[in-house]
């Protein structure tokens, strides 16, 4: 991620002012996401008000969970004992303060306090059946792991911020912590909603962007490479559909539509950091981040605020963003001639990688048998995947594999040789039979630009731990899917027996007509 | 290179193959006979074996001189030596290096399994990358803590920061004759300072991005009882920074 230069992170590491072990103990959200403590405190961490170090500044009494229950913030100095009792107390009379009918209109905008849940979950716990809302805002104290719906972990909110205090967290969410860009979605409640989801109609691109408006197309100049990827290839796409479109990096000021890519990015930070309300509801925005992280969380405001809609990279996180009540549709990514994500022409791989790995001839051979590696596998290395993989050690050692698991525990610089870049790893997805997918960790996205871009497009079999259903690639057709426990049998099997390799050659065959339609002009758009 | 005084136990054979198998052993008697199953396993037909027993207290070399009887015939050669006196892992190693006059010499610790891929594919890794001094697969982690070790490129840029490849590898022997074979460090990490003099000349090892070995986590490796103890740590690392200044140690 080069959000900021590195020499400014570095800087301020060698500072003395910050103190990483401190910081990712007092914040565990930080490790959630996965990046340079540093780099997180000063991309988001000073903006959530957080300390540096713990001798940054004096610290005030740090109060357990009971002791910061006070909804209304009444309880500000009061002594940490007996705070159970006395919140309770307080809690009720709070409660009745903040739930003003702005508050509840907020709420309500938010989409996250939802009754059917909250009945069918607390029944026989609830004491004021008429007002829920007021019921869980009250509740707080005698029932800390209630929550207001399918999303919003109360729990979780209070253990990621720490320095929420006196206050209830859902009321804190719903005034600071969403505009501050807070986490408040725990990975097992976003685990649980996404894949709980039936049969989702989601909007089409062309209900989110009108046809007889011109486009810019935004994106933030300083950050992540792969946004202004996705801003190329929509200029491909959208230009493709007849739409008049404009990359831009600026902040327009003429009559045309903005269509923002990574809103976490171009309005939190870039050139849309000082839009007007109007603007930011009159624009449409790409949303490209998975809900349990702080860059989701830092979207999720702009995409609430859209009159029009988002287009989401993802079709579950698409489905999701539906089901609480925005408009949205999928934008699939797909290897569309002469664009960016187009990966079909055999090219050499970077010297940096035919110099540190020993890497087999690439044939590009027509027939999925002939193709020189068995097993492909490419992803950063947690304990999670560090284990999945030893458990199918056995068979992947009597295979031809190409295991690219680096781990980082640093940020990544310029020409660090374990980055395989995406061009580098099509070329060997192109000449691997199977694609192995284990999960980073507990949420079961299906990886759009991994699996289908690089995997399925390039004719390799993806076999991976199950992914939330969608409507555009299916278990057993598109992919082969399989429980951590089972791969290594599944593998096993696939490389080994006459079944397995007629189940490899029929699914090849479907991601191969699949590739061809795309080729053809499909766009897997509604 | 300094080496040691050795007799030899066993001897069969008179000419070397391509790759000869080092294996150091030093009171593993539980485990020898597994580890020397593994290398007899390989697909790789042309071997040669050396174990060099580092004055073992229990019946290790025993145990290693009746299995070689039965399985001699595996081998183009197979030699157990013993040293004279009880000198440590790099010296063992180095000793194991002079014993065997084969092109490549890979390291087996007396603990640890091959996968029967692993010499064959280190061996065309080797030949096929003619700038690297030798290969090493990713490797996977039994008996303790399971997940696999290995997953990064050798470089300088990682290396400077603690080692991540072990010393299970195929090495060609004249390169290590040049540089002195392993130094015998205090406590520990001779791999990890062979792979820091490497950075320094700008040689390298060649990633072989298979699982290819399986690594014994357990209270007795030398890792567990000698290298990470309290003192013997910090000490270590003391030692190996004052070797190669441009470390920064996580």
């Amino acid at each position: 991620m080069d959000y900021l230069s590195e020499d400014e992170v570095a800087a301020f590491r060698d500072s003395g002012q910050f103190d990483e072990q401190w910081y990712v103990e007092e914040y565990p959200d930080v490790k959630l996401v996965g990046i340079d403590p540093a780099k997180h405190y000063l991309w988001l961490g000073a903006r959530l008000g957080r300390k540096p170090s713990r001798d940054s500044a004096a610290i005030p009494f740090r109060p357990t969970l009971e002791d910061r229950i006070d909804p209304a913030g009444e309880a500000a100095g009061r002594e940490p004992e007996g705070g159970n009792k006395r919140a309770t107390r307080n809690g009720s009379r709070g409660a009745a303060k903040i739930l003003t009918p702005e508050f509840r209109s907020k709420v309500e905008e938010s989409g996250l306090f939802d009754s059917e849940y909250y009945l069918s979950n607390y029944r026989g716990r609830i004491s004021t059946p008429d007002d829920l809302l007021a019921d869980y805002i009250s509740a707080f104290g005698r029932d800390l792991d209630r929550d207001p719906g399918r999303l919003f972990s109360t729990r979780y909110y209070v253990d990621t911020h720490r320095d929420v205090k006196n206050m209830h967290p859902f009321v804190h969410y719903i005034e600071y912590g969403m505009n501050e860009g807070r986490a408040a979605f725990s990975p097992e409640k976003v685990n649980a909603f996404l894949s709980e989801a039936g049969h989702v109609d989601l909007d089409s691109l062309f209900d989110i962007l009108p046809r007889d408006r011109a486009i810019n197309i935004l994106y933030w100049e300083e950050g992540n490479f792969f946004f202004t990827d996705v801003a190329r290839y929509l200029e491909r796409l959208l230009t493709e559909l007849g739409y008049d479109v404009s990359l831009r990096t600026d902040s327009p000021t003429d009559e045309r539509l903005n269509l923002v890519v990574a809103p976490h990015e171009y309005c939190a930070c870039g050139p849309g950091k000082h839009w007007t309300a109007e603007q930011y509801a009159a624009a449409v925005y790409v949303s490209t981040e998975q809900w349990q992280t702080s860059w989701f969380a830092l979207s999720l405001k702009y995409l609430q605020a859209s009159e029009l809609g988002v287009l989401d990279l993802n079709p579950s996180s698409a489905q999701g963003l539906v089901r609480i009540g925005l408009r949205a549709a999928f934008l699939p990514l797909l290897p569309l001639p002469g664009s960016c994500f187009d990966f079909s022409e055999p090219r050499p791989l970077s010297p940096h990688v035919t110099r540190f790995k020993f890497v087999e001839k690439l044939s590009y051979p027509e027939r999925l048998e002939d193709r020189p590696y068995d097993v492909l596998c490419c992803g950063v290395l947690n304990e999670r995947r560090s284990k999945g993989l030893a458990s199918m050690a056995p068979v992947l050692a009597s295979h031809r594999c190409f295991i690219h698991t680096p781990r980082f525990n640093r940020p990544i610089k310029p020409g660090d040789p374990d980055v395989l870049s995406a061009e580098d790893f099509a070329q060997i997805a192109r000449n691997s039979k199977i694609m192995l997918n284990i999960h980073q960790g507990d949420s079961h996205y299906i990886e759009w630009q991994r699996m289908f871009l690089i995997g399925m497009m390039q004719g390799a079999v993806v076999v991976s731990e199950p992914c939330y259903p969608n409507d555009f690639v299916m278990p057993d057709v598109h992919y082969v899917e399989a429980s951590l426990e089972s791969m290594p049998a599944v593998l096993m099997e696939l490389l080994t027996t006459e079944a397995g390799r007629e189940k490899m050659a029929r699914i090849h065959a479907n991601v191969v007509e699949m590739r061809q339609r795309i080729a053809d002009g499909e766009r897997l758009l509604k | 290179m300094i080496v040691q005084e050795t007799e030899t136990l066993f001897h069969h054979g008179s000419s070397w193959a391509d790759v000869c198998v080092v294996v150091p052993l030093y009171n593993y008697e539980k485990y020898i006979t597994q580890t020397l199953q593994s290398v007899a396993s390989q697909e790789l037909a042309d071997v040669s074996l050396v174990v060099v027993d580092d004055c073992s207290k229990d019946s290790s070399p025993q145990v290693v001189r009746s299995w070689l009887e039965a399985n001699k015939d595996r081998f183009r050669t197979a030699v157990l030596a013993r040293n004279v006196k009880n000198v440590g892992l790099s010296i063992t190693r180095n000793t194991g290096i002079s014993i065997a006059e084969s092109a490549h010499v890979f390291f087996l610790d007396a603990d640890n399994l091959l996968y029967p891929r692993c010499l064959g594919r280190h061996l065309e890794a080797v030949e096929q990358s003619a700038g690297a001094q030798g290969a090493y697969s990713l490797l996977e982690m039994i008996d303790g803590d399971r997940g696999i070790m290995g997953t990064e490129v050798f470089h300088r840029g990682r290396l400077k920061y603690g080692n991540h490849i072990d010393a299970m590898a195929l090495i060609r022997r004249d390169f290590l004759l040049k540089v002195g074979g392993y130094h015998d460090i205090k406590f520990g990490w001779e791999d990890f300072d062979l792979w820091l003099r490497m950075c320094e000349t700008n040689e390298y090892l060649v990633q072989i991005p298979e699982i290819l070995g399986r690594y014994r986590v357990h209270h007795q490796s030398m890792l567990r009882t000698t290298t990470n103890v309290g003192k013997n740590h910090v000490t270590l690392r003391e030692n190996i920074t004052a070797l190669h200044p441009w470390l920064q140690l996580d």
